[in-house]
């Protein structure tokens, strides 16, 4: 049911409920009030027309005592002689306006009389009239005579004593009627009936309503009924005529009206009613139309506003209507407006969710991806730029999330003012698809712009950026292998020193060979992992000795870790712990070897063979807080010493962050382990770290040993850092001795060991065991050769 | 001679009749009595001829007096003797106008005071009904009376006749005469004597119709 018409309904129900309560309420008081004042009405009729009667009668009686008093008169009737009566009687009955004189005996015979209709000689009509003037002196009674009325009067006439009666009668004419109609305003009929009249009557009606006001049926006192109201009823009062006596038949005056006289204006009361009611429900109807249209007008602009909303088009508050409305539309607009603003604003945030990234700013992956799907099915030619953070890991770990979040910003910020589009594709990586063609050294460029300091809260971050390029379609030819090879020449640029790398084709053989080496070495550390499974494993511990010079005695091994995988066959170290290192294995795959180390040198132990092992640490191991623990943990259960465990790290690890690397290696250092610098002089050591590097051994980079016995040069530098080591009272190793001449020239200068394949190359435990054996034997033998 | 007779005849009839004086109450309905009632004994003659005591020479002779006091007749009833004359003096200082319409003894004293009106000779017996043009109030009446002892009821109602004759009044037959026993008030009635008290007077119970006063100028309704 629309608002519409409820409102309607209760308006027009309450307008027509009124009206036919006023209606029925009027309809009731009214009739009561009508039937009240015809009652009201006839009584005070009556009452007006007894007093004129009594007046009349009071009246006649004067007129009538006068004249019997008359002693003339007494004379005249004392005279007994007919005419001489008859005279005196025409004489004073026109001093008084009488019609009617006769004179009777006392005992009702007509003595006299002016009236034909009396004649001399006849009795009186009524005898019994006559006794009561005799008994009363006088009587007042009404006389229906040839169709007339009389009121009359027999008065004795006394002489003193009575004589006889003489009769004085008025007629009551139209006159008097009329009089009396208009005193009382109603109509006045008189009727009289008796043996000899058959009902004589005189009335101010019309003739045709007589009988309907004599034979009235509607009484007051019954009520009236509106609704069997004949305008032709009569509403009539019958009262007999006070002070007049009649002895037979009766004497009724009947006051009567048309029921219509009273109900005119009643009726017209009535239809005023029913027209102001309809008049009010009009009216009622054309307010209630205008409200409900005042009310539902702005809401149906509401519904068409939601409406709109729905279907995700804002209107303007100003596009409302702005016609009259409620306070609590205005307010329900309100706050449709304000649901529209919040819509609106969520839609855009989710839009904006949707498409950019909210770190930097820029598009998302899966915007940029639509993007670039557009313009590979354009067949586009065009380049796709990957910026990549290098060691963000790092800037994370320094400065905490929100800066590197902030330098994301800053760098987004920046990589917004260049000419394309730009998404981050996550983590630090960012890609951008430049409008023009760039050549290598206009990215040179870019990335100097880029990895300008980043001023962050006060502080100064530096970016280093890796740069992977494709060109597209040539690079890939779907979003896809896009991405894995922008990721792939990304990586690669990682590694690269130049942090650049434009993808060549063959690039994606070597990354799902990488993929495959990470996948099968998962397996091959699964498996190693599980206990007394050394046999199946597919790693392996080979050890490489390290030859004391002074003494002529391998005293240490190296170890070194051995992958030959059943499906990619042998992958040298050089290959796979890098990958292993990127890829959060290397903890794991270093845990597998100091314990599998550290089984060895227990079990060598039991063939009475002590040596040391040094076991390659990488820089990811040295920040992985629970590898001390195990090393300790595994020394424990197998009561081997520190002094038979030594650690290598690169120089160029330990110098990518030196005061931390020394934070870890002190913690090494003082468990009692020594500690050895691999791969010296290639890290562009600086020389206040190292004098303050917590490390006991030097190994020379076999770069410098390899040709030692040819290169001046090399020599030059060996001797240095042997002196260099000499004087920080460093432990000296030289790796990569392969002949004598550079073992001879190193003993010379005072290395501490040695090692290399003029040694041994790498060999497995039980070959090494072999070795040390053979070795003693031969040590003297090396030596004097 | 005669005058000794009567006086022999009222001796005898005393010495016969000791204490047979009649008395009469006369009494309404109602058992009030009722002054102003004339009783005549009409048949006196035939009972007893010789004792026609009352009508003597002298006393039909004598002028009956029928006063106007306070426009009043005083007496209202007045008997006298057919042929006997009666003056009508004004006592009042208004003066009066008698009249009687009462036929033959019809006559009419126009407007006197005091002694100025001749004394009238009834001659007619009869009601004569007194009245004075202008004084309605003042009905009187002359009973004249022929051959007959006639009495007037007092106050009391008590009227008594010599017992002389009280003969007549044995045969218990009166004739009676009040204002009220007619509408025409002269009207006179037989009445038989029936009714004795314990005191030995007879009690004559008269019908009277209510007198007729048109003071109210209202009749009452009838009916």
């Amino acid at each position: 049911m629309t608002l519409n018409f409820r409102i309607f309904k209760l308006i027009g129900g309450l307008v027509t409920a009124s009206s036919l309560a006023i209606l029925v309420t009027v309809w009731l008081t009214g009739i009561s009030q009508i039937s009240s004042q015809v009652s009201k009405d006839l009584d005070v009729g009556q009452s007006v027309i007894e007093r004129v009667f009594d007046n009349r009668s009071s009246l006649l009686f004067s007129t009538a005592d006068v004249l019997t008093a008359d002693f003339g008169f007494k004379q005249a009737v004392a005279s007994r002689d007919q005419y001489t009566i008859e005279s005196a009687l025409k004489n004073h009955g026109e001093r008084i306006s009488a019609d009617l004189m006769v004179l009777l005996s006392l005992e009702g015979e007509t003595l006299a009389s002016t009236f034909s209709q009396l004649a001399v000689g006849t009795t009186f009509t009524d005898k019994k009239l006559v006794d009561n003037a005799v008994e009363d002196g006088g009587v007042i009674s009404m006389l229906s005579l040839g169709g007339k009325l009389y009121q009359i009067i027999l008065l004795i006439v006394e002489a003193p004593n009575p004589l006889a009666i003489a009769v004085v009668g008025f007629e009551i004419n139209n006159k008097l009627i009329n009089d009396l109609k208009n005193i009382t305003k109603l109509h006045v009929t008189i009727y009289s009936s008796s043996q000899e009249n058959n009902g004589t009557y005189i009335s101010s009606l019309s003739e045709e309503y007589v009988d309907k006001a004599i034979l009235a049926e509607v009484d007051t006192s019954e009520g009236l009924n509106p609704f069997t109201y004949n305008s032709e009823q009569f509403v009539s009062q019958h009262f007999p005529m006070k002070g007049i006596t009649v002895a037979q038949g009766y004497v009724d005056v009947i006051l009567s009206e048309r029921i219509s006289y009273w109900f005119s204006s009643f009726y017209q009361l009535l239809i005023d009613i029913v027209l102001i009611g309809i008049l009010s429900m009009v009216l009622a109807i054309l307010l209630g139309l205008i409200f409900s249209h005042n009310i539902t007008k702005p809401l149906a602009n509401l519904v068409l506003f939601a409406k709109h909303i729905a279907s995700g088009e804002y209107r303007k508050k100003e596009d409302a209507d702005q016609g009259t409305k409620t306070q609590e539309i205005s307010r329900l607009e309100e706050a449709f407006f304000t649901m529209q603003e919040d819509i609106r604003n969520r839609e855009e945030t989710i839009e904006y969710h949707a498409k950019y990234d909210l770190v930097t700013k820029l598009f998302n992956r899966y915007e940029i991806t639509d993007l670039i799907k557009k313009r590979l099915a354009a067949k586009d030619v065009f380049e796709v730029i990957s910026f990549k953070v290098v060691g963000f890991r790092e800037v994370n770990n320094a400065f905490g999330y929100d800066s590197g979040d902030a330098c994301l910003e800053s760098l987004g910020a920046r990589i917004q003012l260049l000419d394309g589009s730009a998404a981050r594709l996550g983590g630090s990586e960012i890609l951008w698809v430049p409008v023009k063609q760039l050549v290598r050294s206009d990215l040179d460029n870019i990335r100097d712009e880029l990895e300008e300091p980043h001023i962050l809260k006060g502080l100064e971050i530096r970016l280093k950026l890796a740069i992977g390029h494709l060109v597209l379609p040539k690079d890939a030819s779907t979003v896809e292998y896009l991405f894995r090879n922008l990721s792939i020449a990304v990586q690669k640029a990682e590694d690269d020193p130049t942090l650049y790398q434009c993808y060549q084709e063959g690039m994606e053989q070597e990354y799902l060979k990488r993929l495959a080496i990470l996948r099968e070495l998962e397996i091959a550390l699964e498996q190693g992992n599980q206990e007394g499974s050394n046999d199946a494993c597919e790693l392996d511990m080979f050890y490489q000795p390290k030859l004391h010079l002074a003494t002529n005695q391998v005293t240490k091994v190296e170890a070194l870790i051995r992958w030959n995988s059943k499906v990619l066959g042998f992958v040298p170290p050089d290959l796979f712990i890098p990958i292993a290192e990127k890829a959060g294995l290397i903890n794991e795959l270093t845990q597998w070897v100091i314990t599998r180390v550290v089984g060895d040198l227990a079990r060598w132990r039991e063939l009475g063979v002590h040596i040391c092992a040094a076991v390659n640490l990488s820089v990811h191991d040295l920040t992985y807080a629970p590898l001390i623990e195990h090393i300790q943990t595994l020394l424990d259960e197998n009561n081997i010493g520190t002094d038979l465990i030594e650690f290598e790290v690169t120089e160029s690890d330990l110098m990518n962050d030196p005061k931390k690397a020394i934070l870890q290696l002190d913690a090494l250092k003082a468990m009692g382990f020594a500690l050895a610098m691999d791969d010296f002089g290639t890290g562009y050591s600086s020389m206040s770290y190292l004098k303050n590097m917590p490390v006991t051994t030097l190994k020379i980079d076999k770069s410098f040993v390899l040709n030692l016995h040819e290169n001046i040069d090399d020599q030059t530098i060996v001797q240095v850092i042997i002196d260099l080591a000499k004087r920080f009272d460093l432990e000296l190793v030289a790796e990569g001795v392969e002949n004598e001449a550079a073992l001879q020239m190193l003993k010379t200068w005072g290395c501490d060991y040695i090692q290399g394949y003029h040694i041994s190359k790498p060999v497995d435990g039980n070959t090494l065991l072999k070795f040390l054996a053979g070795y003693k034997d031969n040590a003297e033998k090396l030596f004097d050769a | 001679m005669r005058k000794i007779a009567g006086l022999l005849c009222v001796f005898f009839c005393w010495q016969s009749f000791v204490f047979a004086e009649v008395k009469i109450q006369v009494l309404d309905v109602e058992g009030n009595p009722v002054p102003n009632a004339v009783i005549s004994l009409t048949n006196i003659k035939e009972l007893k001829p010789e004792l026609n005591v009352l009508s003597s020479e002298s006393e039909t002779e004598q002028v009956a007096v029928m006063d106007q006091v306070d426009s009043q007749f005083s007496p209202q009833v007045l008997i006298v003797k057919s042929g006997q004359s009666v003056v009508f003096p004004n006592s009042d200082q208004v003066r009066h106008h008698v009249y009687s319409f009462s036929k033959p003894n019809d006559f009419e004293i126009r407007l006197y005071s005091g002694n100025q009106a001749e004394p009238l000779k009834f001659e007619n017996s009869g009601i004569v009904v007194l009245g004075c043009n202008i004084h309605d109030q003042m009905v009187g009446y002359l009973y004249v009376q022929n051959d007959e002892v006639a009495g007037i009821s007092d106050q009391n109602g008590y009227v008594v006749f010599d017992e002389e004759l009280s003969a007549s009044v044995q045969d218990q037959t009166v004739n009676v005469w009040h204002s009220q026993l007619s509408s025409n008030k002269t009207e006179r009635v037989t009445q038989v004597l029936s009714e004795k008290n314990k005191d030995s007077v007879w009690i004559l119970r008269l019908d009277l119709i209510p007198e007729v006063k048109k003071v109210s100028r209202k009749f009452k309704p009838r009916y």
